[in-house]
């Protein structure tokens, strides 16, 4: 199932596996070859040359940043022909990447964003505010991307022409976050002009678009006037489409591909045994990581009462749903912020697996609605092998607590139109893998959860004043420590709501044949050490070299 | 004449038909659930931004209209576009056929290699041992899934042994190594399963012709065995196989995904899966349209070879 | 000239012609003109029997009907119950079959999975039988405008490429047991036809129905009197392959995921399911492929021991 929006770099550190210097401590691990690694010792000079063939999940569907949606393959793809005007450093903060200088007002409703000089796109025009402007008003103006950042009040040439200033509506002060994501990927304003603008992207990226057939591949050279001199070592980088992560995987161990990332634990296992190969994992993510839950529609019946939403939780055995589906290899999750390493994660009582309890709670229901209500509803999947083992699990487990579930397989397009519309009773989903979880306002926000029928980005439903009041505190207080209070509050509020049935983390693995290097271990522009490992999959391409 | 003039009336009535299939198909995907619009925008589409896409895209208005905006569009060589990636249907088709094309015809060959030969053995020896085995051999093949076949192939030649890729396709154009080495494993799991078809069927058909009269004469002329086989009894028995040939080719465009979606080939298979499941209307049109006509197309042309293969076709009109 | 009935035969022994017509226009073009031109009976011909292959294939056959039938009350565990036993065990002592990936025992599904694999078969292919063979009868018969009419809705049909009709289909109606049997049998409609209607014309010309007719019998007399009886040898012997085609399909749409919803158990969903762990635990998924290939290989041998027993040549005289 291809993952739900997701905005770019999520901060992790990667689970080296099974080198001696990993330190994550005893985390379980999965397999990989011994010795080597994918990182640069540090006595290793990258050599120049050569080119990458990576295997994704998923094809793209073009390059305009205000018109495609960029998941994690479309992030991938994007990086290689854009910057972004900031990127995640591995200190967990936001550091300026194409931009010099992101600097706030006293109140955080006024943003300067100050270019660096002498940038220019790869069709020769200068990098100038004035695209960055036009850029971001495309932005707002956008079926796609505007809701994200509706809360931009104005964007507008600033003082010399590498300057522009951006006023928010409210205190914003993760404003930052949305600039290392698809928003803040600085593209040339011709590609709006151009009809086919999705398919020709200008951008000021390490790589320059040379060929791209759908669904076959897409090749890229490199760009020789980019502007972080010495960057990039490959000559050119081709990716290719390979949406069976069987087939992925395979490919990779045939040789036929040199690198692939995926979402599908599988791919730990089969490449387990595979000599010659290095896997890296997010395991040990210091940071936000996106979740798989069941998500439920509170706003009908019988959902719509919190008793059952809660013997739920309490009849799931995340640990036995973890290790029979994914291989016990991911981490387990009981809230939307990742439990390993997120800032925003702490103890919030939400219910382990207690089938006494699940089914005092169900004769509880039973005993409200009458003793003949056996609770009844629909649970809902997309068509993946992997789903539907899932849900028949589900419908077991929960059917021990004496809830009474049917399995509905339901296409992807169809799937999300349900959601939206509040079609559905129960639905499998994977979400909240935002950066900063200022992002989440959409999802979470009353305001946004409409009664069935009308699309509603709440798909829950779920209405609560206090995590409302506490989203608009993450948005606007200044101070880190309110902030983190007011979102741990938030996953307090979701662990006796029950919204979601949290079950597992989504684990991101890239896999190489070891003779690609420099994924890991590098620096950023303004000296300080960057992210220096895949985030969700996805890692920069232009300091990666074939050793 | 006669025989040309039929022809002509068939061709003629083959039109009522293209045209019958594609308001059928376009009411068809139209009446599914779902909608592009949502497949665009993922999770973040408002009410706004959805009304906002069918505007552009012109899924407002009533269908009728709709179909015949397409239609107009179509007789001129407009196939429109993807919703999604804004590729033209007919750049699109033009990227995809030659692949799936390159595995039909690669596929239909290697099967013919095989099965004549086989056929040519068995039936000069109708009944013996290795008629029996062979026939149990080409059930067999004939039994096994292709997502089945594929994978198990994909195991033993490409991961196990690195004596093929697992997956991909390059253009002849760029390498033509690269390019036979990545069909071999896809060509063959067609291959085996389409090789049993004509074995079964050339060999049923060599035997029934070995029982007739002239070949009882060549042989009491005494004409040795395989001249009889090649010359006498394979000429007239090739007609039902080139019927299936044809048949086979134009059943396949299309017919190939499962092959595709193992091997990640971009075929028009895996386009067409791929098009009904994000809702990309146009595309699947386009591909519903190119199908149509190759399947009227071939008819046509095994009606051809026919008519100027067979005598008594040619001259049933003076019967 | 290749005698109709065995073209048909051998075309419809793959699932990628499902969408092919085995006769095709040729048929058309030379129906009327080369049903008299069909070939001398084989001189010589031995007198066929139904040699040991057809009565082991049957055998088989009606072992997996039986154990679908009695299903509910044989001994064995439920299908869909999960961790009866230690997820993904080989087969062995305890578990016969071994367990799936949720402990679920994989010979209880099995058979359970005969059930949607025979009602599949033999219900789609009933539809297809009852209505193609219905208007392939007419269209033979009746020719002419009538005639023309079918057939021209048939190549409409036959000309849509089956994978989008089938998709289309079964979003369309949802994903059960029912609608699975009612897209592949939808589907199998115009092929049905188109080979039933080429062996109506193949009776139609011969002397005995002439005979009935100049001896006043009405046409539906004739078409259940005389052509029906003799189309419906080749009809079940061609049906067994269809039935097999049928089982198969089921399986094409469980890797697409269309097929019945979970957790009801099917041979396809099965080898779907564990095509996945193929590296780690073959027999999850070669263990259904198995079965499903046994199962459809006696259907192939059962028809094509029919066909030839049944041979058409001896008996269209």
């Amino acid at each position: 199932m291809r993952s739900m929006v997701r905005a770019a770099c999520a901060v992790a550190i990667v689970g080296l596996v099974a080198t001696a210097c990993s330190s994550s401590g005893g985390k379980k691990g999965s397999g990989s070859s011994s010795g080597g690694s994918t990182t640069a010792a540090p006595n290793e000079t990258p050599k120049p040359g050569g080119k990458v063939i990576m295997g994704v999940e998923a094809e793209v569907d073009g390059f305009l940043p205000t018109a495609n949606r960029f998941d994690v393959t479309g992030l991938t793809y994007a990086s290689t022909v854009f910057d972004p005007l900031a990127t995640y450093g591995n200190d967990n903060k936001v550091h300026p990447y194409l931009a010099e200088s992101i600097t706030p007002n006293a109140t955080y409703t006024v943003w300067t964003i100050k270019l660096r000089p002498n940038l220019t796109f790869t069709n020769g025009d200068p990098v100038t505010n004035a695209d960055v402007v036009a850029d971001l008003n495309a932005h707002l103006k956008s079926p796609l991307t505007g809701a994200a950042i509706s809360n931009i009040a104005s964007v507008t040439p600033g003082s010399d022409n590498l300057t522009t200033v951006v006023t928010t509506k409210t205190p914003w002060v993760p404003f930052p976050v949305y600039l290392t994501g698809q928003v803040g990927f600085v593209f040339s304003p011709k590609m709006l002009t151009d009809p086919q603008g999705s398919q020709h992207p200008i951008g000021t990226g390490p790589f320059i678009l040379k060929e791209w057939v759908p669904g076959n591949h897409f090749i890229a050279t490199k760009n020789p006037n980019y502007w972080q001199k010495g960057l990039p070592y490959l000559d050119s980088v081709e990716y290719r489409p390979i949406v069976e992560s069987t087939s992925r995987d395979s490919s990779l161990s045939a040789g036929t591909i040199d690198i692939l990332h995926s979402s599908d634990p599988q791919t730990t296992v089969d490449l387990k045994s595979t000599s010659g190969i290095n896997q890296i994992n997010d395991l040990s993510t210091k940071g936000e990581v996106e979740e798989g839950f069941v998500m439920l529609n509170t706003g009908k019946a019988p959902l719509d009462d919190v008793t059952l939403r809660q013997a739920l939780a309490y009849a799931t055995d995340r640990k036995k749903v973890n290790d029979t589906i994914d291989f016990g290899i991911p981490a387990i999750s009981d809230g939307p912020f990742g439990n390993v390493g997120s800032p925003y994660h702490a103890a919030t009582g939400y219910p382990g697996f207690d089938l006494t309890k699940a089914k005092a709670l169900v004769a509880q229901y039973e005993q409200k609605h009458g003793v003949s209500a056996v609770p009844t509803f629909e649970l809902g999947t997309t068509n993946t092998g992997r789903n539907l083992q899932l849900v028949s699990l589900l419908q077991q487990m929960w059917g021990d607590a004496g809830i009474k579930v049917t399995i509905k397989q339901v296409e992807q397009s169809q799937y999300i139109l349900n959601a939206l519309q509040g079609k559905y009773d129960a639905y499998t989903w994977r979400q909240f893998g935002e950066p900063d979880p200022d992002a989440d306002n959409t999802w979470w926000n009353s305001s946004n959860a409409a009664p069935e029928g009308a699309l509603s980005l709440n798909f829950a439903r779920n209405k609560n004043p206090k995590i409302d009041a506490d989203l608009a505190t993450g948005r606007q207080s200044s101070d880190q420590a309110t902030r983190t209070a007011a979102y741990q509050d938030i996953a307090t509020q979701f662990a006796t709501d029950v919204p979601y049935v949290w079950i597992n983390e989504t684990l991101w693995t890239v896999a190489a044949k070891k003779s690609v290097r420099g994924i890991l271990n590098w620096t950023l522009p303004d000296g300080t050490p960057g992210v220096d490992h895949p985030i969700g999959g996805f890692f920069l391409m232009s300091h990666v070299w074939q050793g | 004449m006669n025989a040309l003039r039929l022809l002509g009336r068939k061709f003629l009535q083959l039109i009522p038909v293209l045209f019958a299939v594609t308001v059928l198909s376009f009411l068809l995907i139209k009446l599914l659930p779902g909608d592009p619009a949502v497949n665009i925008l993922g999770p973040s589409a408002t009410k706004e931004a959805v009304a906002q896409i069918h505007q552009h895209l012109g899924l407002d208005k009533p269908i009728p209209t709709q179909y015949l905006t397409w239609l107009g569009h179509a007789v001129t060589g407009d196939l429109g576009r993807s919703y999604q990636n804004q590729q033209t249907t007919t750049q699109a088709l033009k990227q995809r056929l030659p692949v799936t094309l390159e595995l039909i015809v690669l596929s239909q060959l290697l099967a013919l290699a095989i099965a004549i030969p086989m056929a040519l053995i068995a039936a000069s020896r109708a009944g013996g041992l290795f008629d029996r085995v062979s026939t149990t051999i080409a059930f067999g093949f004939l039994a096994v899934p292709d997502f089945i076949l594929g994978v198990v192939l994909v195991y033993f030649f490409a991961v196990r042994n690195h004596w093929f890729p697992a997956t991909g396709y390059t253009p002849f154009s760029q390498s033509p190594t690269e390019n036979l080495r990545g069909m071999v494993l896809p060509v063959l799991t067609l291959a085996l399963a389409s090789q049993a078809v004509y074995l079964r069927l050339l060999r049923t058909d060599l035997i029934a012709t070995l029982q007739q009269d002239y070949i009882s004469m060549a042989k009491a002329k005494g004409l040795s065995s395989r001249y009889i086989l090649l010359r006498h009894a394979l000429r007239p028995s090739s007609f039902s196989l080139v019927t299936v040939s044809g048949l086979q080719l134009g059943a396949l465009i299309g017919g190939t995904f499962i092959v595709e979606v193992i091997f990640a080939l971009p075929g028009v298979g895996s386009l067409a899966v791929q098009s009904i499941f994000s809702r990309d209307y146009l595309v699947v049109q386009g591909i519903v349209l190119l199908v149509a006509v190759a399947y009227v197309l071939i008819n046509f042309a095994i009606d051809l070879v026919y008519t100027f293969l067979d005598p008594r076709i040619r001259h049933a009109g003076a019967i | 000239m290749p005698e109709p009935s065995d073209t048909e035969l051998h075309l419809e022994t793959h699932p990628a012609e499902f969408g092919a017509s085995p006769d095709s226009i040729i048929m058309e073009v030379g129906s009327e003109l080369h049903a008299e031109a069909v070939l001398a009976p084989p001189v010589g011909a031995r007198k066929k029997r139904l040699g040991p292959a057809f009565w082991v294939s049957v055998s088989w056959i009606g072992l997996v009907i039986l154990l679908a039938f009695l299903a509910p009350v044989l001994p064995i565990h439920p299908p869909n119950k999960v961790f009866v036993g230690p997820p993904n065990t080989p087969p062995g002592r305890q578990f016969l079959l071994g367990t799936d990936e949720l402990g679920r025992d994989m010979l209880s599904r099995i058979i359970y999975g005969a059930r949607v694999s025979m009602v599949v078969g033999f219900t789609s292919i009933g539809i297809g039988l009852l209505v193609g063979g219905t208007l392939g009868i007419i269209a033979g018969y009746y020719r002419g405008r009538l005639g023309n009419f079918i057939m021209g809705c048939m190549n409409v049909l036959l000309a849509f490429p089956t994978l989008i009709l089938g998709l289309a289909l079964i979003t369309f109606l949802g994903q059960s047991l029912r609608n699975v049997v009612l897209a592949i049998g939808l589907i199998s409609i115009a092929p049905i036809s188109r080979i039933i209607r080429a062996s109506t014309l193949t009776f139609s010309e011969r002397e005995f129905v002439s005979a009935s007719r100049s001896l006043g019998a009405k046409n539906f007399r004739i078409v259940t009197r005389e052509i029906l009886p003799n189309v419906a040898l080749p009809t079940l012997s061609f049906g067994l392959v269809a039935v097999a085609i049928a089982i198969v399909a089921e399986g094409a749409l469980s890797f697409l995921g269309l097929s019945v919803k979970p957790p009801t158990a099917s041979w396809g969903g099965m080898i779907n399911e564990g095509r996945a762990l193929m590296n780690l635990h073959p027999y999850l998924s070669l263990v259904p492929a198995a079965v499903m290939f046994l199962t459809v290989l006696a259907f192939n041998f059962a028809g094509d021991s029919l066909r030839s027993f049944f041979d058409v040549r001896e008996s269209a005289l």
